[in-house]
Parts: C-alpha cells; structure tokens; sequence
C-alpha cells in the first residue's frame, strides 16, 4: 500500500496545530491535479472555479480524518472528484454515455485504415500541432469520466492504482475506460482527418 | 495461411500494461510491421496529450481559500465565544431565583414594593448584568487574541 511520504505528514500536522500558511503548499503542490480534474469533468467556467475552492474547504476541514493510507494529493484528488460527480449528479448530466454520432463514418474509416495497414494516423501529414487541437477538441467530446480517466494516465501520468484510488472504479473497469477512450478517440480523429482533409 | 492479428485492447494493453500483457502477443507484436504501426499511432497519440497545455487559473488560488479559510475560523470562533453564553445566563438566573424566593419577604419587608415590581426590577438588573459580562468578556477575548505570547 502506498503511504503518505514524510513531506506529506509534516505538512499535515502543521495545518492541524492551525498553521494556515502550510496549507499554501498543501495547495501549490496539488492544484495541478485537481486543476485538471475539475477542468475535465465540468465544462462551466464559473462552476469550475467554484468547485475547486470549494474541493480545498472540504480538503481544509477533512483533514484530520486524513489517515495516511495514500499520497496526500491521491486524496485530494479523490475529494475532487467526488465533489465533480456529486455536481454533476444534481446538475442532471450524464458521466458515462458515450457520443455514438458518425458510427457509420467511424466504421468506414477505420475499414479504410485498416487495409491501408493502420499508417494514416502516424504519419506526418497530420500536422504536430493541428493534432493536438483535434485532440483537445475531441478529449472535449469524451464523457466526462472518460476525459478524466485518459487526462490522469496520459498528461498526469498517474498508474493505475493511483486513479483507481480517485475514481473510486475497479482497476478492470478503469482499465476498461482508458481502452475505450483512446479508442473513441483514435477513431475520432481520424474521421476528423479524413472529413476536414487536414 | 492467413495471420490473425492482435485485436486493440492487446495492442493497447502491450503499449500501456506491459505487465499484463500475453508474452505470446507481445511477441507477435514486436515481429508484425502491421501491429508496430498500431502500436505507433496509439504512442504518437500518448505524446500528443503531453503535448497538450495544462489549463491555469486567472486568479491566485491559494490566496482566494486561505481568505476563505480566514473567514471560516472567525465565524468559528464568534459562534465559539457565544457558546457558554447561554448556559451563564441559565445558572445566573437560577441563582437570582433561589435568591429571590429566599428574601423576597424580606425586600418586601424593607421597601415596601409589590410582588411584580420586585420581579421587574430583578429582570432589567439581570438583562443589564449579562450584557454587560457579555461585552466583557469579548472584550477580554479580542484583547488576549491581540498579545503575540511567541
């Protein structure tokens, strides 16, 4: 089991003897996380701001039932994304369906770039930079729990265990969503290739 | 004979869980050109999600939640400073009861007032004595916050 390292403990304990100046660090050190969380699972700008001042009360005041049993950013990260799906929940917003426009499209390309042998997509002609706007553009696309799920392994390069931790989803089920969003977004942009003649 | 190729979780699972990934797969993998440029295009698309900007927030975040930290502790400890108001004010009153009941006769004796008066006068006293010790008391409080002791 991963244990919280002595930074961690010592960053702790000082909030609780009520050293709010301690609690700066706590913050700088895992904004990034739970930046990229919130950023992933909420659309609204506003909401997003919110929310991330409001995953840091709840961090502030939970603390102390903060038992050492993961990193401190682990769990931090898993209060935020529990607050990003208990938002969404009451918002009525669905976190699992996957956009299933273009199926047709989708199958067509991928039947083509298979008996191309499966090269377009790595090759050259599709520009560094235009590729990663489409991928923006289609991670955007993703169910929130997919966009979340691929941007921790990917851009956080978190293990498996680690997003486990803060998703709360089995590491089969989670292993099972990373598949999917790649996949969903390997064939997206490839539609987009194709249809935008980039 | 027609090859039968990996299917995309196993390419998937080769590039991204190496560790659970069949030998026998990961061997058919490392030898099959078709397979390699799969394994290619899920690797250039790994590289182009760190290639992505990291979102930022226009305002200093640490600063916004300590100030609300702030507020919250000094609503803690206003609602904390009125928290033996209540109980004060219950055990004062009981005492002026008890008092009262043991020398009413004797204030009537000696004044000559009416049973009502008596009990009007000893509720204005009351009232003017909690807030004053209320008052007090915060006084006191903010003073003691005020001393640095380190």
């Amino acid at each position: 089991m991963e244990k919280g390292n002595s930074t961690d403990i010592h960053l702790v304990e000082m909030v609780l003897k009520g050293n709010t100046t301690s609690f700066k660090y706590i913050i700088a050190n895992t904004q990034g996380l739970v930046i990229q969380i919130v950023y992933k699972m909420i659309n609204n700008q506003q909401d997003r701001e919110d929310l991330i001042q409001e995953v840091y009360l709840k961090v502030y005041n939970k603390l102390s039932s903060f038992r050492f049993n993961s990193k401190l950013s682990t769990w931090i990260g898993r209060i935020a994304y529990n607050t990003c799906i208990n938002y969404l929940e009451k918002k009525k917003i669905p976190i699992l369906d996957l956009n299933v426009d273009h199926e047709s499209d989708r199958q067509e390309v991928i039947n083509g770039s298979s008996s191309n042998g499966l090269a377009n997509f790595t090759e050259d002609e599709i520009f560094r930079k235009e590729r990663t706007l489409i991928l923006q553009l289609e991670v955007e696309k993703l169910p929130p729990i997919y966009r979340t799920v691929v941007t921790l392994f990917h851009m956080e390069e978190l293990n498996y265990k680690e997003i486990s931790k803060i998703t709360n989803l089995p590491l089969g089920t989670l292993k099972s969503y990373l598949f999917r969003a790649r996949k969903q977004l390997k064939e997206n942009i490839l539609i987009n290739y194709k249809i935008e003649d980039l | 004979m027609k090859t039968i190729h990996p299917d995309d979780q196993s390419i998937q699972q080769f590039i991204f869980d190496k560790d659970h990934c069949d030998k026998n797969i990961a061997r058919h993998i490392n030898a099959c050109q078709i397979c390699q440029k799969m394994v290619a295009g899920y690797q250039e698309l790994s590289t182009d999600f760190k290639a992505q900007e990291v979102p930022v927030l226009d305002f200093n975040l640490e600063d916004r939640v300590l100030r609300q930290i702030t507020t919250q502790l000094e609503r803690e400890k206003r609602s904390n400073r009125y928290f033996f108001a209540g109980p004060i004010v219950f055990i004062i009153i009981g005492i002026v009861a008890i008092l009262s009941y043991i020398f009413i006769g004797e204030m009537k004796y000696s004044f000559g007032i009416e049973d009502l008066s008596i009990g009007f006068i000893i509720c204005v006293g009351l009232l003017i004595v909690t807030l004053f010790s209320m008052d007090m008391m915060a006084t006191y409080k903010s003073k003691m916050n005020k001393i640095d002791f380190s």
